[in-house]
């Protein structure tokens, strides 16, 4: 209507109609991808030939930091993109299923590896130099190796170390700086480690806390006691369980004695879903003791923001049962999309974060610690880096070996007798026979229909 | 002025361009007509959730595994479902999952029937009451979940220091470490959820009943108690069996919460059929057996809805003789009985022998009575603001505070700490206002789609006389039952095949496809109550079909538009799963983005915090702007079935 502010509803929805469209127009315009929150530029059009996708857990922000430097070093752009690992597995998934190229270089860990080994990562064997290979633990390169096939290329080596609080050691009258060698140490330092904060006649801070709740976490936690009783989980093919043994038995009862003779573990892990929760509660001082990768040693130690235990920490080997040591570990590496259409550039990648100046460079200027020994023995990136030292030392013992194409399905089977043995339901020796002839089922099924 | 002919009479040629295009319309047969109008509708349906459905039948038929190096699928039968029939696993899951549905169902209606109640209430503030009231179905489940997280760790958790500060307990209570307590919290959590919906379902019923009757029941001495049991309650019993019928297909598909708080333990023992569908589907890689407990699950969902909504004919038949001979036994009635046939009933009942309202002497005086009336009214309200509010409070809380204090034992607040370093970090990060971006048009332009394809498609449905309209319509609704974890793979190979993988077209394309059952569902029961006669006049006027709908239907029907709108901006604002799957960088949402802050390396609670309260800023504006509206649409009847 002429000469009226008033909009007639036929115009209304005219606009409404046009804006809609309009909108629908610009989101169907393909989005410049966002830079990673660091003020990147968007690559000019003909660089776009060099660049690489990867997909990564979150990182510190140094691990992307090394981008550009790669970059300079092979004019290849590396584009991060990363998401939590709890929902990494649905990602991959989807990559198999629809045969996905979207990323070239896929992240991985020893659990990974040996679950998606065969089917997501291209084989390695003849892209590796030897050299490389020979020059990062042999316990590390067997992780990354499924059927004989190098199927990821290590670059950080995430072996879990010891950290005691020294003011709880001190208040229960240990020395610190001498943390307990075995797991019988622990267990006997427990009753005093322990503590009735409140005084309600309840203990309510406890020697170690660990993630309990998914299956995940209770298959890791037997993990660290089998490899410190110098246990073996699998044959070297995957083909049979190994951990049916003397060995895998003293784990099983060190499990049981960590969780109800002696009352090591708090039992609030059973409620905790992810190492993440377990590092706030070391942080603040709620348990005397912790198993993490080293490159927490900051977070602890140095981040006043984040800890109330700074200074405190004190850093060393995990207990062991049959050996000093046994650890357990989520060696970072990456491996080439199966699916991708850019390997060559991928494999530049790959090669690049293997190179000893890479790993030099990652060794002096991040918390995250290089894979090769040469590196890791360099006396500079000992001096620099507080936790190489002692990962050095750590990675000489058992860690890991405990992946298997049915990881999660093995997980699972863990979780259910460790419940039953913790309930008091079966002995450890049940509880260890139980879960054998589980798994094996599992991997006659699977080895059965492959 | 001239106007286009009216359907059936002689018209010229049909012109060229949109004018031409109306005429051609609207000489189109009435199937015909319904079945373009529906044409849109069915397409994106067929495409996005048929197909997915259909594929994720075949998937359970073979025997598929991606961790083989060897990709085949040999074709096992039902070796998939009959190895989940013999598994314990399965057994124990399926009977969780009802267990928790029947728990998260009669809590959810009864504390929505305490909350509607409440705010039928005239007191001050009612208006800002109802907003706040929707902030826990504002908030996306997985900001949700991870909020509920916070508050119930059992080391630095807010709850155990509050209750440990009132003296309810002596030291900090484990609460996710006892699987029948974590299970329980997995229930909470989700009723809290649910509530407002149920809440305002409720109340849109509530606000249909006349006063009059409750005036009447007054003269005859009825009190409140009385009031509740004999008028309230009869004229919700259908309000109340549809909504148990919604929140069974919904609780029955609990995902995100259990996903964030317990990850089916401790020992598997809070695992749900949801969650092992998706632990065979995305950690064994078990694609074939997945498939198949997705599709037992979808059975049971659907049996379940079938037994609900069997009730619902039977209560609606049972009735209608009452309603018909409500009018003779009316002679001495006490209720004024309107044309409803709920209300009609509650007449018959109230008149009925053994049922009679028996007048007593009231206990207090008056005056006693109101004042108590009115303490309980404050109670109530104080209740419902902090059953609502609590999380949300301390999420706000933990996003101005420093970590080291939000996690300390027991926490220490203090104003002199408070900062919004979190908020502007984030802020100044080009990929989460790139998520912001992405979330914001995927939300306005499925709502603007949902209702557009919606409405073409629920016009004819709701006024034109369609061979197996009713049988189409509950096909449409039947494809929500199927659990949206067993078809994330199907989608994305669909998605992918189009060529549409981590674009926003196909996150829009897909909402749309599957809110649309809802949409149509809603929009249906509203046009189906517009007078007839509107439209007749419409069309005597020379007005196409489509103008009918366009210049009067939908107009009219703007509260419920508006209403049904507003569900839609909500859930794909919130949408999480289908994000997570068919996003990778580009069109990634601020939902996904938020939920990356649970990497490996830390747990910026903070960080999370404030991703987490702008996340739901922007539907709090929303709603606090519509709420009239909401409620208006709610209320005449965009929700009552």
């Amino acid at each position: 209507m002429l000469g009226s502010n008033r909009v007639s509803r036929r115009q209304f929805l005219k606009i409404a109609g046009m804006g809609a469209g309009s909108s629908f127009l610009a989101a169907c315009v393909p989005v410049a991808t966002a830079p990673q929150g660091d003020g990147e530029e968007a690559a000019p059009a003909e660089e776009m030939m060099q660049k690489i996708t990867i997909l990564s857990q979150p990182s510190p922000p140094e691990a992307k930091g090394m981008l550009p430097a790669f970059k300079e070093a092979t004019g290849i752009e590396g584009e991060w993109n990363e998401i939590p690992f709890s929902d990494l597995q649905a990602k991959y998934a989807t990559i198999l299923a629809g045969q996905d190229s979207s990323f070239d270089v896929l992240y991985s860990w020893d659990g990974l590896t040996a679950l998606y080994g065969a089917s997501l990562y291209d084989p390695l064997n003849d892209e590796i130099e030897q050299a490389v290979l020979d020059d990062i633990p042999v316990p590390v390169v067997q992780d990354a190796t499924v059927g004989g096939s190098l199927r990821v290329v290590p670059f950080s080596v995430l072996v879990y170390v010891g950290f005691y609080n020294k003011d709880i050691f001190e208040e229960a009258g240990f020395d610190p700086e001498s943390p307990p060698e075995s797991w019988q140490d622990v267990f006997e330092m427990a009753p005093a480690l322990n503590k009735d904060t409140t005084g309600d006649g309840q203990t309510d801070r406890y020697t170690w806390l660990w993630p309990l709740q998914s299956s995940n976490g209770v298959f890791v936690f037997y993990a660290i006691f089998l490899n410190g009783a110098n246990g073996t989980m699998y044959s070297p093919d995957f083909m049979s369980v190994a951990f049916n043994s003397p060995e895998g038995l003293d784990a099983m009862q060190a499990v049981y004695d960590a969780l109800v003779t002696y009352e090591v573990m708090d039992p609030a892990g059973w409620g905790i879903g992810t190492n993440e929760e377990a590092h706030i509660s070391y942080a603040q001082g709620l348990c005397a003791m912790q198993v993490d990768p080293g490159r927490y040693h900051g977070l602890y130690n140095e981040n006043e923001e984040k800890s109330k235990i700074v200074g405190r920490t004190k850093l060393g080997l995990v207990p062991g049962i049959n050996l000093r040591s046994g650890s357990s570990g989520a060696n970072i590496g990456y491996g080439i999309n199966r699916f991708s259409e850019n390997k060559e550039a991928g494999l530049e990648y790959l090669k690049y974060y293997s190179s000893v100046e890479a790993q030099r460079e990652m060794g002096l200027t991040t918390t995250q610690l290089p894979v090769r020994m040469s590196v890791l023995a360099d006396p500079e990136v000992q001096t620099t880096n507080p936790v190489a030292a002692i990962t050095s030392e750590q990675a000489n013992y058992p860690a890991s070996r405990f992946g298997s194409p049915v990881y999660f399905d093995v997980a699972a089977v863990f979780d259910e007798q460790i419940q039953n043995m913790k309930n008091g339901d079966i002995s450890p020796q049940e509880a260890l026979e139980m879960s054998a002839a589980d798994s094996q089922a599992l991997l006659d099924e699977f080895w059965q229909s492959a | 002025m001239t106007r286009a002919s009216s359907p059936g009479s002689t018209s010229p040629l049909p012109g060229r361009g949109i004018a031409g295009l109306s005429r051609r319309i609207n000489r189109l047969s009435p199937t015909r007509f319904a079945l373009l109008m529906i044409a849109p509708g069915a397409l994106l349906l067929v495409v996005f959730v048929v197909l997915p459905i259909l594929y994720s039948s075949v998937m359970s038929l073979q025997s598929i595994n991606f961790v083989r190096a060897e990709q085949t699928r040999p074709f096992v039968g039902a070796d998939n479902f009959v190895k989940a029939l013999g598994d314990d696993l399965f057994w124990a899951s399926l009977g969780r999952s009802f267990y928790v549905a029947f728990v998260r169902v009669v809590l959810t209606v009864g504390l929505g029937l305490f909350f509607a109640l409440l705010l039928n209430e005239t007191f001050f503030g009612r208006g800002v009451v109802r907003v706040l009231m929707l902030v826990p179905w504002a908030i996306a489940p997985v900001v949700g979940a991870l909020m509920w997280q916070l508050i119930f760790n059992a080391k630095y958790g807010v709850l155990n220091a509050i209750l440990l500060a009132v003296g309810v307990i002596t030291s900090y209570v484990a609460w996710m470490g006892n699987p029948l307590l974590s299970l329980h919290i997995v229930i909470l959590v989700e009723t809290w959820r649910a509530v407002p919906f149920a809440a305002l379902f409720l109340l849109a019923a509530l606000q249909s009943i006349p006063a009059s009757q409750y005036r009447a029941a007054k003269v005859d001495g009825a009190n409140a108690l009385q009031c509740l049991r004999f008028i309230t309650l009869p004229a919700l019993r259908k309000t109340i069996l549809i909504l148990v019928l919604v929140e069974t297909i919904w609780a029955l598909q609990l995902f995100d919460t259990l996903y964030i708080l317990t990850q089916g333990g401790p020992g598997l023992k809070t695992t749900v059929l949801t969650y092992l569908v998706f632990t065979q589907a995305f950690e064994s890689l078990n694609m074939g057996y997945a498939s198949a407990i997705g599709l037992l699950l979808f059975l049971c969902i659907l049996l379940s809805a079938g037994v609900i909504f069997w009730l619902i004919v039977r209560e609606q038949r049972q009735r209608q003789p009452a309603a018909d001979a409500a009018p003779s036994r009316r002679g001495s009635a006490s209720f004024e009985v309107t044309q409803t046939w709920t209300l009609a009933d509650v007449g018959a009942l109230a008149q009925s022998p053994g049922r009679q309202i028996r007048r007593r002497r009231p206990l207090l005086m008056p005056k006693v009575t109101r004042q108590l009336r009115r303490l309980g009214l404050a109670a109530g309200i104080i209740f419902m603001l902090v059953w609502t509010l609590l999380p949300f409070v301390w999420i706000a809380i933990v996003s101005v505070q420093p970590m080291v204090n939000v996690t300390s034992v027991p926490p220490e607040i203090g104003l002199r700490s408070v900062n919004l370093e979190q908020y502007q970090v984030q802020l100044q990060d080009a990929s989460f206002v790139l998520t912001i971006r992405n979330s914001l048009l995927v939300a306005i332009i499925t709502t603007a789609l949902c209702v557009a394809v919606g409405s073409l498609a629920a016009y004819p449905l709701a006024r034109m006389h369609l061979p197996y309209r009713n049988f189409f319509m509950g096909l449409a609704v039947s494809t929500r039952m199927v659990p949206a974890v067993t078809l994330l793979i199907p989608l994305f190979l669909v998605v992918r095949q189009l060529g549409l993988v981590d674009t926003l077209p196909s996150l829009i394309l897909v909402y749309t496809a599957f809110f649309l059952p809802y949409i149509l569902w809603m929009l249906r029961n509203f046009f189906e109550d517009m007078p007839r006669s509107l439209e007749s006049a419409a069309m005597v006027d020379g007005c196409s079909r489509l103008g009918t709908l366009v210049r009067i239907i939908l107009p009219v029907s703007a509260p419920g538009v508006t209403a049904t709108a507003i569900f839609c901006l909500i859930v794909s604002w919130n949408e999480f799963l289908f994000a997570l799957v068919l996003t990778t960088r580009s069109a990634k949402t601020l939902i996904v983005k938020i939920a990356e802050y649970r990497g490996l390396w830390d747990l910026p609670l903070n960080k999370l915090a404030a991703g987490g309260v702008m996340a739901i800023l922007p539907i709090l504006l929303i709603v606090f702007l519509l709420s009239r509206q909401i409620i208006r649409g709610l209320t005449e009847g965009a929700v009552k079935g």
